[in-house]
């Protein structure tokens, strides 16, 4: 007993003097990430860990500009249909393979290839048709139709290139091996628990204005924790250096202790908002949709729930997105009574005994779907205390991980809405995305088809010009807002703490954390 | 070390035999226990039942600006991340817990019953048929295929009642099973199979009586099993959906929160818990009372 005390207390000692600098924990609450290939992952909270391993050909800065960085220039023609790439001498993936125009090539191919089954790469590269190599780094990308945002695409974390002799080699296991260009190198993974990076010693390709020469760090360890306490604890006991998505409720708790810091990024795109099913009765019925934004008090959720910290949203954007349309803010003020008038002149007029209309026999009852967590769920309570005072029975299901897309965007969908919301510092693509009616069925969450839409938001992917743009998304906003396709509630904000040791952390555009510059002390 | 010092015996009464005592002692104390759990399940569920009256809140009104209130004398226990009574929830909850036990426990008891006095009695194909679904069922804990059974019905509180029924019916089937087993080889049920008795009347009068008692005592037991599983199913998101103040739901809920409002998890945790153990005490003390072996 004796013995094996001391050699715990001797463990205990060697551990505690063990050299720990340069490697920094970071604890990430979304356990639930598919793959850490970027061509082929759908998930933002994958995108932390493979962000570091996998570089782009452009980056996007803290100011939303773009800035050289695997691609030392790019240029469109007059139309947008082709674009030009100059890419970066010298640089190597971490296997040797070196960077050139044919791995360019290559990672366009493989993300466009249906087998590949990409989820955010290959959309992001939309109309694309070819890629033709110029010289040894110059290419020069082909699109079947004009494609202005293709620059802004490439900045996007899922544009990862991945070393083409590594994927050949590996074929189906690439997720298994993750072999980028980036300043960190891939490790190991135990799937859903860890994932250990090291630092690329040979790295000197960062994007210009972010760093210069190799990352600070060591290593960094990813830790995937669920439990929005435990994570809190593993940061407040010293086990993690940083933690992701602290709820709103504990950012006074942990700023009482001056030796952490707390960051917050606004997740700018489109709102978390209540988007309705439009093609499913009772919600079909605008009168219906625009009843029940004027009966939703968004002071009440915010007041509640996100404690100020999350800003809340009246139009489909969040306020500090590009092309934004703030004078769409007073469309849908909080107004019970005129939310009341309009679904009686829906034809919702009889109450039954528990107090919720009915027309024809039928109670006004809307099925709601929630993905867990107090993001979602507690604003949905609240949402459903609010309908209730207007006569609208809204009941919750909570859905958990893919059953919950697919629960959503199903042409025989059963829930008539849901909360839901996604980000990007550019709103054409995931507007393009979310409204278009050329994703019903897969990414059209709302199941709303609008030819006069349509045409907007392909038009603004294919102009250039700024003040165009401006027009043509405050148009999209308007068409949205006035048909109540959402019903806008907050925007996302990405809540992180830190140890106060950690310095040089950083959110960029997409409002995920950079640990290219870190340094712990 | 005065304690352990005798002490003088008071009023000079004559000192009682004592031997009986120490015989019913043990018996009287296990019952006056089980007397205690019982009346403690009655009140729980008296306030269930009576909770539109009871509770001081409309479990579901939400107060945007009273959220995470620690308890106080207007909220007793507190109040949740939006601002509900948590007291006027578990008083609620109550309703919905109990009815989970009573109904799932129901489910059990019927399906495994007659399941079981099935298997018994006809000892052949059908009895073999029978058990070896049962030892297939009994390989998975029962929350699992619980688990299981709600992700193909869908989550809401009744699946979860059905779900966690089914699970159970295996324990009822091999108890009743072994029960009937060896009632059959009484000589009055051979009699009165000679006497041209058909098999419901055989049931109905002379075997199934017989294997009440443990029975009954099961069904107490799995009410608080089932509680306990609906509570779980509920607390991983399986079963009741929000905002509906089911226990296991509220105690999940609370989680995020649990260093600075406590409360919100704590006092339905404890309500389960409180239940739970009452009625196995309860169980208890029925199988004392029942069992003539220990009576």
């Amino acid at each position: 007993m004796r013995k094996a005390l001391g050699l715990m207390l001797a463990m205990l000692v060697l551990m505690g003097f063990a050299p720990a600098q340069g490697e920094l924990t970071v604890a990430i609450r979304n356990i639930d990430y598919d793959t850490f290939d970027p061509n082929v992952s759908s998930f933002t909270q994958a995108a932390y860990v493979f962000r570091n391993i996998f570089d782009r050909l452009i980056y996007i800065d803290e100011n939303s500009d773009l800035v050289p960085w695997l691609a030392t220039s790019w240029e469109a023609n007059e139309d947008a249909t082709v674009w030009t790439l100059t890419l970066r001498e010298g640089v190597t993936f971490h296997d040797g393979t070196p960077f050139n125009a044919e791995a360019v090539v290559y990672n366009f191919e493989r993300m466009v290839d249906p087998a590949t089954q990409s989820r955010q790469a290959g959309p992001l590269l939309g109309p694309y048709d070819r890629t033709e190599i110029i010289d040894g780094n110059t290419v020069e990308v082909h699109f079947t139709e004009p494609y202005a945002l293709f620059s802004f695409a490439l900045s996007s974390p899922f544009m990862g290139l991945v070393s083409p002799a590594a994927v050949e080699e590996a074929g189906d296991r690439f997720n298994q091996v993750l072999i980028g260009s980036g300043p960190f190198k891939f490790v190991s993974e135990n799937p859903h628990v860890e994932v250990v990076l090291e630092q690329n010693p040979d790295y000197n390709w960062g994007p210009e204005g972010l760093h210069e020469g190799p990352a600070y760090l060591d290593r960094l360890v990813f830790k995937f924790i669920l439990e929005d306490e435990t994570r809190l604890a593993t940061l407040l006991s010293g086990e993690t250096d940083i933690i992701d998505e602290i709820p709103p409720a504990q950012v006074d708790r942990i700023l009482q202790d001056p030796t952490f810091e707390v960051f917050g990024a606004p997740k700018v795109g489109i709102a978390r908002s209540v988007f309705f099913n439009t093609q499913k009765p009772p919600v079909d019925d605008i009168r219906v949709r625009r009843a029940i934004l004027h009966a939703i008090d968004r002071e009440a959720i915010n007041i509640a729930i996100f404690k100020g910290v999350y800003p809340l949203a009246s139009v489909v954007l969040t306020p500090g997105t590009r092309f934004y349309d703030a004078t769409l803010e007073e469309l849908y003020p909080y107004d019970p009574e005129g939310a009341i008038a309009l679904l009686e002149e829906a034809g919702w007029t009889e109450m039954n005994r528990d107090g919720f209309r009915v027309k024809d026999g039928e109670v006004l009852r809307i099925d709601h779907t929630t993905f867990p967590g107090f993001v979602a769920e507690a604003p949905a309570e609240i949402i459903q205390a609010q309908l209730r005072d207007v006569g609208i029975d809204m009941s919750i299901t909570v859905v958990q991980g893919a059953a919950y897309l697919d629960g959503i965007i199903s042409p025989d969908s059963i829930y008539h809405s849901s909360l839901i919301g996604t980000y990007s510092p550019d709103p054409g693509l995931i507007l393009n995305r979310t409204f278009n009616s050329a994703g019903m069925g897969t990414t059209n969450w709302a199941h709303y088809a609008n030819p006069e839409l349509d045409a907007l938001l392909q038009e603004g992917l294919q102009t250039t010009d700024e003040a165009a743009r401006t027009e043509i998304y405050a148009a999209a906003q308007k068409i949205i807002m006035e048909n109540a396709v959402v019903a806008p509630i907050y925007a996302n904000v990405s809540i992180f703490g830190a140890q106060g040791g950690v310095s040089g952390f950083k959110f960029d555009p997409y409002a995920q954390p950079e640990f290219f510059d870190i340094r712990v002390e | 070390m005065s304690l352990t010092q005798p002490q003088p015996s008071r009023g000079g009464e004559p000192a009682r035999p004592v031997g009986r005592w120490r015989l019913l002692l043990p018996q009287l104390r296990r019952q006056r226990v089980g007397l205690g759990a019982a009346i403690f399940l009655l009140v729980v569920a008296a306030s269930g039942i009576l909770a539109p009256q009871l509770a001081p809140y409309d479990p579901l009104r939400i107060d945007a600006r009273n959220t995470l209130a620690p308890p106080s004398g207007e909220h007793w226990f507190g109040t949740d991340d939006v601002g509900r009574d948590v007291f006027s929830r578990v008083i609620w909850g109550a309703r919905i817990s109990l009815r989970v036990g009573f109904v799932s426990a129901i489910i059990s008891t019927v399906i495994g019953v007659v399941l079981g006095l099935v298997s018994g009695y006809y000892e052949g194909a059908v009895g073999f048929v029978i058990l070896r679904a049962m030892d297939l069922l009994l390989a998975f804990p029962g929350i699992l295929l619980a688990l299981a059974i709600v992700s193909i019905l869908g989550s809401s509180i009744e699946n979860v009642m059905i779900a966690v029924g089914i699970s159970a019916v295996p324990t009822f089937t091999r108890v009743v099973h072994g029960s009937v087993l060896s009632v059959k080889q009484n000589d009055y049920v051979e009699g009165a199979r000679a006497l041209g008795c058909r098999a419901v009347g055989m049931f109905r009068r002379h075997i199934f009586p017989n294997v009440l008692a443990p029975v009954i005592v099961l069904f107490t037991l799995q009410i608080g099993a089932a509680i306990f599983s609906a509570s779980s199913l509920s607390f991983i998101g399986l079963g009741a959906q929000p905002p509906s103040p089911e226990w296991g739901a509220m105690v999940s809920r609370g989680r995020y929160v649990l260093s600075n409002a406590f409360w919100m998890s704590a006092f339905p945790g404890l309500a389960i818990a409180l239940v739970v153990i009452a009625i196995n005490v309860l169980g208890d003390s029925l199988r004392d009372l029942l069992d003539p072996r220990i009576r």
